[in-house]
């Protein structure tokens, strides 16, 4: 059975975060936040739980490769930088190790009697939020795969790496999708590559969450992006079910005009992979 | 009772350090206790240390005990010179299962506690399984389980052992013969059940164990079959006669 492999320090997965960072990523959301700034603070927010889930007393352990890719404009880019831009996948200890820099928030604990308390955090940011230039998706896919193959290569008994995708927008440099089969036929002894779809419309249509068919969606190109994602895993199917969303045999990993709860939700569940050990 | 055998098997034989399993015994006051600290945990060998060391100690398992197992869990760190990881790690939580058990002489009984996947089984001198706690079949280790946390908001479920029928079990220790009880953590214990509803039973091999080297084979075969989960391992054998 394929996406059973027990994720270690000595046989880790790999999650690449793939962000379109063109114009119309400055459009807001109903929270008010652009696009763009809200898919950042997310994407720091699952780097931050990644490094928690990963660490112990005694620190880091690499369980984990993580890279991020940015397309927007003329170029497919880093989107991590600083120590980090000289590669695009790095252990999640390097990760850990190297921030862009360290905000303070608040955040509700429980005080252990029944209440609440409010306690200063550190935030880590790795990721600027990016708006400009056309939508360059063909390449960025291209890109990822050359990632993923390398990734592949050499970590042949892997749980597989998964790709996830964020985008508004429509190609503008041809159809993604033979490059997407192509990068989902790229595997691990443990089965395919996955990726997954977060299709941040701009559209007043309802939101769609993993459907199994693409009939139900409002355009061709959530249609295309539908096509592109990968079917969920049985277990990631169990993580969406305990969550409440209306899973089943078939639902693929492609969430449609998500509002901001479920673009968390979507990067929980597409960063949950298999057990650790 | 005595402790006839215990022995423990790392998840990562690269890592032997790294186990996670812990085991008391306060042989002389009848009790022993074993916790898997799950992987996911900022630190929780020191969790299941504790868990393990307090229990024999005092097996009165209420909200106070819990509550004084944090507070002497938190006193081992200072909170405010950890880097933010460790800081939110810590917040998190470590978790670890708690299976305990008390020899009540007197009584020709045990006491049998249990908090998660860890399990116990009373087997007689002919290798036949009598009882098993608190997990009853194999399949029952595939769901998430409750398991004690240092983070107080995650242990909602937990009101005390006494007022909890599911996580006690007593078990008598009669007629008169050996008795033995094997203490696994889970990935030990989904083996051994799975093993026993397949009519073909480990109870004798485990009851024949003697030593660490023996042990490591067999967890070893069993891996090497894909017959038994990689994960920590900690068996432990008590044995009952006059």
């Amino acid at each position: 059975m394929p996406y059973e492999a027990e994720i270690s320090r000595s046989s880790p997965t790999a999650f690449l975060f793939l962000v379109d960072q063109s114009t119309s990523m400055q459009a807001t959301m109903s929270n008010g936040i652009s696009k763009a700034q809200q898919v950042a603070d997310v994407v720091n927010r699952t780097l931050y739980t990644l490094i928690t889930r990963c660490t112990k007393a005694e620190g880091t352990r690499d369980y984990f490769d993580v890279g991020v890719l940015g397309y927007g404009g003329a170029e497919i880019r880093n989107g991590l930088q600083g120590a980090l831009a000289g590669a695009v996948f790095h252990p999640i200890s390097a990760v850990e190790a190297s921030p862009l820099r360290i905000d303070e928030r608040t955040k509700k604990m429980d005080d252990g009697a029944g209440g609440l308390i409010e306690q200063a955090v550190k935030f880590p940011i790795w990721f600027d939020p990016r708006a400009s230039g056309v939508t360059p998706m063909c390449q960025a896919v291209a890109r990822a795969a050359d990632e993923l193959a390398d990734w592949c290569d050499a970590h042949p008994g892997s749980y597989p790496p998964t790709v996830l995708h964020v985008t508004d927008g429509e190609s503008t440099d041809g159809n993604p999708e033979r490059r997407a089969a192509l990068l989902c036929q790229l595997e691990t002894e443990d089965g395919p590559a996955l990726m997954l779809t977060l299709h941040l419309s701009t559209a007043g249509n309802d939101p769609v969450r993993f459907p199994a068919s693409e009939s139900g969606l409002p355009d061709e190109f959530a249609k295309m992006l539908f096509r592109m994602s990968s079917p969920l895993p049985d277990h990631l199917l169990a993580i969406a079910q305990e969550q409440g969303l209306p899973v089943g045999t078939g639902s693929k990993g492609f969430i449609f005009n998500a509002d901001v709860v479920e673009i968390v939700q979507f990067f929980d569940i597409g960063t949950r992979a298999s057990e650790l050990r | 009772m005595h402790i006839s055998f215990q022995g423990q098997v790392p998840k990562d034989l690269a890592y032997p350090d790294d186990i996670e399993d812990a085991f008391a015994r306060a042989p002389d006051a009848g009790r022993v206790a074993i916790s898997d600290g799950a992987s996911e945990s900022y630190d929780s060998r020191s969790w299941a240390r504790l868990l393990v060391e307090r229990f024999v100690a005092d097996t009165h398992v209420d909200l106070g005990w819990l509550k004084g197992a944090i507070a002497a869990y938190k006193e081992q760190s200072d909170f405010t010179e950890l880097s933010w990881s460790h800081q939110e790690a810590f917040d998190r939580g470590s978790f670890a299962s708690l299976l305990g058990i008390e020899h009540v002489p007197e009584a020709r009984r045990l006491e049998v506690h249990c908090v998660g996947d860890s399990v116990a089984m009373l087997i007689d001198g002919r290798g036949h399984l009598h009882r098993k706690f608190s997990y009853l079949r194999s399949a029952s280790f595939r769901q998430r389980p409750n398991l004690l946390s240092t983070n107080p908001a995650r242990n909602a479920f937990f009101t005390g052992w006494r007022s909890l029928e599911s996580q006690i079990a007593l078990w008598p220790l009669f007629p008169e013969e050996p008795w033995f009880v094997l203490c696994m953590t889970d990935a030990m214990g989904e083996w051994a059940l799975r093993q026993h509803e397949r009519r073909q039973p480990v109870w004798n091999k485990l009851l024949a164990l003697e030593d660490q080297t023996a042990l490591n084979a067999l967890v070893a075969e069993a891996r090497d079959n894909r017959a038994m989960r990689v994960d920590d391992v900690t068996l432990v054998r008590l044995a009952f006669h006059d």
